[in-house]
């Protein structure tokens, strides 16, 4: 049971962990002293007693001097009405979900004299019985006593069981906890329920600016990728994300003492950064190289020992391409230069279709990947995909690392990495059908005419977006940084 | 078969170079963290000896967990003794102090409830439910429903502490600085001692007041978390106020490596961000208060988002500014009567610069004036009075704001600025250049940052 409990606290501390880290710029909220109540539960066998202060406001019928609180004979003379209003807001049900029965009193505090009540004319406080005929167990309280029309009103509650205490906090939004005796509170479904939110979170949260979409983007839709590379490069990102939230956790926890975490996302987006700026260069170096080439090829040029022939239109997966001569020649594969003057095709025509993935071994050891050459010659390399995939993944959401500490604070390390697996799952999915989709897209380019100019220079483009989004993620980290201060700063 | 062989070769050879990429975002990994203790202790050596915090700072989020173990611990105790008002009076003072560690105003008014229930258990000799309705009342700027209940308290180290607060809060600067007196005479911890120095800078008296933080800081207690983090931030907005940002923004950081959250820290950080010109790096820090007061809402929220109203519109983005500044008055206009909020909603509703307001935040601040009268408040009063044209109360109401002594540059320019609209010449002059000696650096650009920041010239 206990174990169970402290699986669904991490749930909820991870809820509130990730409702906190994820929703960056969203609206403040806007509930303010008038809107809130608080509440004192203490927990018994057979009675459950609840001592609350809420706006009086919620029951303003009830208030006949209109002084805004509540005295014992308004709560005496309106008795019938506040226990059915209130009942209906605010009840108790036990395992077999029978509710308990209520009775409302004036809270003894309305004997203080006056000039003790801070809060007089605006709160007011009664005492709320919950009774059973028996011994109860697996209580759930339903809380809905909320100001209309304000979404952010909140209840400060603490819950007194033998043995244990909680607070928690009660919102529109969150209006139900079950409360046992020995295992105060999770919500219902528990552990599946946890798992299933760890998930469609981690995927809405790849939603979210960052995590190297436009990136992964620009590169799918530069590159002649397929749809393994997209599923690849999701796996990529998930694994290096898992693990990075793995050792961030880690290391936070080992160097708590001496760095905070904060300081060092701004070292990994540099790190991050730098390996996009590494992938986009070469990938514009090379893309623009081919330009240059297929511009000529494109002249069907005729050298002295050999002939390429280079038409534009031939610059598909279905290419074939003649090697007349077997003089040292060169091919370029986004990453690398490679060229082949290490091994020969000796004078021999060969026609070679490229279907979506294979690679061949030139008898040399030199095993290389003619996967998806484009038409500007630049193939998807593993390698960068890898590097790529590593970028996106290496900057661990903030989100994750607050529901494995919570996880690991309250000692279910072992349920807090199963979370930020499931996240991370979660996130790979959504990128991975982003990824497929441009891939899917992307055909849709290249039914279009490929002689055309503009077309020839997108994988450039995308290669050039790329660049820049690197440079601009490692510029953002230093000033992070703090490195490098913007001018027109003094002091 | 020999493309699948192929492929397989392909792959191992792939494989082979994981390893080596794992190893080396390991070492990074690794790496890094004690890069950054490196540069942390090469940075903190900045800071003066006395200023660091020399203690092990508490691990993450330990601050509120110890803060709900004392609540279990009460709560226990009540359930034992249900009849007991000690106990209730306790459990009530850690409920205050959870409110002051994160700001959320709800725990104040679980605090007050659990206050009036252990009155109601022990109407007398209860000092400790009365110090907490007291402390409630402090936090909702009632000052002199906070003097009162402190007086009908036997006198101790918590009456006087309360007496300090609000007899600077209502400009009685020299009953304040007795009871500071009174206070560190009878405990001279870096809490009374903070308090000191407050009472000296509302007085002038810079070397006294650095005197004070400095002997607080020397008799600082691990166990005193939220007094050393508060010390360090009013210290560094003493700075700030002097115009040492540098100094300033250590101490800030010196408290946010103490309490990462600490949202005085961060908002008077932004402020600093705000005057060196850094509109993103401010933005940044008022989102990481929101990041922490989801939850709810905090006393802190209306300085956040007129934070983000003037980063907005300092970036040029006067869209964004208005819709800031909509939401902090609607949030202080909802907390006008239970928080005090008077003098925040004249000072917004003069930053919009409407002239249709102009009366409504007269009216405001005549209003404030009849239970607060600090330097910060009496400056409020003197601002819109000069809007208005009546630039002889405003000289008046600034008289009073700098009556003790205090010294503060803004405080000076306006006075100066009253001065030299009504003819004084040479007394605006000698106000300005008090200014530049007071900051040299306050400048157009220092302007911008104004009533930005938390502490040191009475509560926000």
């Amino acid at each position: 049971m206990k174990r169970k409990w402290g699986l669904v606290r991490i749930g909820i501390l991870s809820f509130w962990g990730a409702l906190l880290l994820s929703i960056a710029l969203a609206a403040p909220s806007q509930a303010h002293w008038a809107d809130l109540a608080v509440a004192n539960v203490e927990v018994g066998n057979t009675t459950t007693h609840i001592t609350l202060t809420f706006p009086t406001g919620l029951v303003a019928t009830a208030d006949d001097n209109r002084n805004g609180t509540l005295s014992p004979a308004e709560v005496r003379a309106h008795q019938t009405e506040l226990t059915t209003f209130l009942g209906d807001r605010i009840y108790l049900t036990d395992g077999n979900g029978d509710r308990g029965t209520l009775t409302v009193a004036p809270s003894d505090t309305t004997v203080l004299p006056p000039d003790q009540q801070v809060t007089a004319g605006t709160h007011s406080t009664l005492k709320l019985s919950y009774t059973w005929l028996k011994p109860v167990q697996g209580l759930t309280l339903h809380y809905d006593l909320f100001l209309p029309g304000v979404p952010t009103a909140r209840c400060l509650t603490t819950i007194n069981a033998p043995g244990q205490t909680q607070s928690v906090i009660f919102s529109p939004e969150s209006k139900e906890a079950d409360l046992m005796q020995n295992a105060p509170w999770y919500f219902a479904g528990g552990i599946p329920l946890a798992i299933a939110g760890c998930f469609v979170w981690g995927a809405m949260h790849a939603m979210s600016p960052g995590h190297g979409k436009t990136i992964v983007g620009a590169y799918l839709v530069g590159a002649h990728a397929t749809p393994q590379h997209a599923v690849f490069l999701g796996l990529t990102t998930t694994i290096t994300h898992t693990a990075g939230v793995f050792a961030l956790g880690l290391g936070t926890l080992f160097f708590s003492q001496y760095v905070l975490p904060e300081r060092l996302y701004p070292w990994l987006s540099f790190i991050s950064g730098l390996i996009v700026v590494d992938i986009g260069l070469r990938q514009l170096i090379s893309r623009l190289r081919q330009n240059r080439v297929a511009a000529k090829a494109a002249r069907s040029h005729q050298h002295d020992d050999h002939s390429h022939t280079h038409e534009p239109s031939e610059h598909t997966r279905d290419v074939a391409h003649v090697h007349a001569q077997a003089a040292p020649h060169t091919h370029t594969h986004a990453e690398q230069t490679h060229n082949h003057h290490d091994h020969s095709h000796d004078r021999h025509n060969h026609s070679h279709e490229h279907p979506q993935l294979h690679t061949h071994d030139h008898g040399d050891g030199h095993v290389h990947s003619h996967a998806l050459p484009g038409s500007d010659g630049a193939p998807v390399t593993w390698r960068s995909l890898l590097a790529l995939g590593i970028s996106g993944g290496m900057v661990p959401c903030p989100s994750a690392l607050v529901m494995l500490l919570s996880a690991i604070a309250l000692g279910r390390v072992g349920f807090g990495l199963l979370m930020v697996l499931v996240f991370s799952l979660g996130l790979a999915g959504t990128l991975t059908a982003l990824g497929l989709m441009l891939v899917s897209a992307r055909h849709l380019f290249e039914r279009l005419p490929t002689n055309v100019r503009l077309a020839r220079l997108v994988p450039a483009v995308s290669a050039l977006v790329i660049t820049l989004l690197g440079v601009g993620i490692s510029t953002q980290a230093v000033m992070q940084i703090g490195l490098f201060k913007p001018f027109g700063t003094f002091g | 078969m020999e493309s699948s062989h192929g492929v397989g070769q392909a792959t191992l050879k792939r494989l082979r170079k994981v390893p080596l990429l794992v190893l080396s975002i390991a070492g990074l990994l690794l790496t890094i963290p004690i890069g950054l203790k490196v540069w942390t202790e090469f940075d903190r050596a900045k800071l003066a000896a006395p200023y660091r915090y020399e203690f092990e700072r508490p691990s993450p989020g330990s601050v509120t967990q110890k803060l709900e173990q004392e609540i279990a611990f009460y709560q226990d105790r009540i359930r034992r003794d249900p009849d007991g008002g000690m106990n209730r009076a306790l459990l009530a003072k850690v409920y205050i102090k959870m409110a002051r560690a994160t700001g959320e105003t709800s725990w104040y008014l679980l605090g007050e409830q659990t206050a009036q229930e252990s009155l109601v258990k022990l109407p007398f000799s209860n000092d400790g439910a009365l110090m907490a309705l007291a402390r409630v009342a402090t936090a909702k700027h009632d000052f002199q429903e906070a003097i009162r209940l402190s007086q009908k308290a036997t006198p101790n180290e918590d009456t006087l502490a309360v007496q300090v607060t609000t007899n600077l809060a209502i400009g009685k600067v020299k009953d304040a600085d007795q009871a500071a007196d009174r206070l560190v005479a009878q405990n001279p911890d870096l809490a009374a001692l903070t308090l000191q120095a407050l009472v000296a800078v509302s007085q002038g008296q810079e070397q006294k007041a650095l005197q004070a933080f400095q002997q607080g800081l020397a008799a600082e207690e691990p166990e005193e978390t939220g007094s050393s983090v508060w010390a360090r931030t009013v210290l560094g907005r003493l700075y700030f106020k002097r115009g040492q940002l540098e100094m300033a923004e250590k101490l800030y950081q010196e408290v946010l490596r103490v309490l990462p959250q600490y949202p005085p820290a961060v908002l008077n950080l932004a402020e600093l961000e705000v005057r060196r010109g850094n509109y993103r790096a401010a933005e940044t820090l008022y989102n990481k208060i929101f990041l922490t007061s989801q939850r709810s809402p905090t006393v802190y929220d209306h300085i956040v988002f007129r934070g983000m109203a003037r980063v907005k519109e300092l970036q040029g983005d006067p869209k964004s500014a208005n819709e800031w500044r909509d939401r902090a008055e609607a949030r202080l206009r909802l907390d006008l009567v239970a928080f005090g909020h008077r003098r925040e909603l004249a000072r917004l509703l003069l930053e919009r610069g409407r002239p249709q307001d102009l009366t409504e935040a007269l009216s405001l601040m005549e209003q404030e004036v009849k239970v607060r009268r600090d330097a910060e408040t009496m400056d409020t009063l003197a601002w819109v009075l000069s809007r208005m044209g009546r630039w002889q109360e405003a000289q008046t109401a600034m008289q009073e704001a700098l009556r003790w002594g205090i010294r503060d540059a803004a405080l000076f320019q306006r006075a100066g600025t009253i001065a030299q609209t009504l003819g004084n010449t040479a007394q605006a002059e000698t106000f300005f250049k008090a200014a530049q000696a007071t900051d040299p650096t306050f400048d157009e650009q220092a302007q911008k940052a104004l009533g930005l920041g938390v502490g040191l010239l009475g509560l926000n």
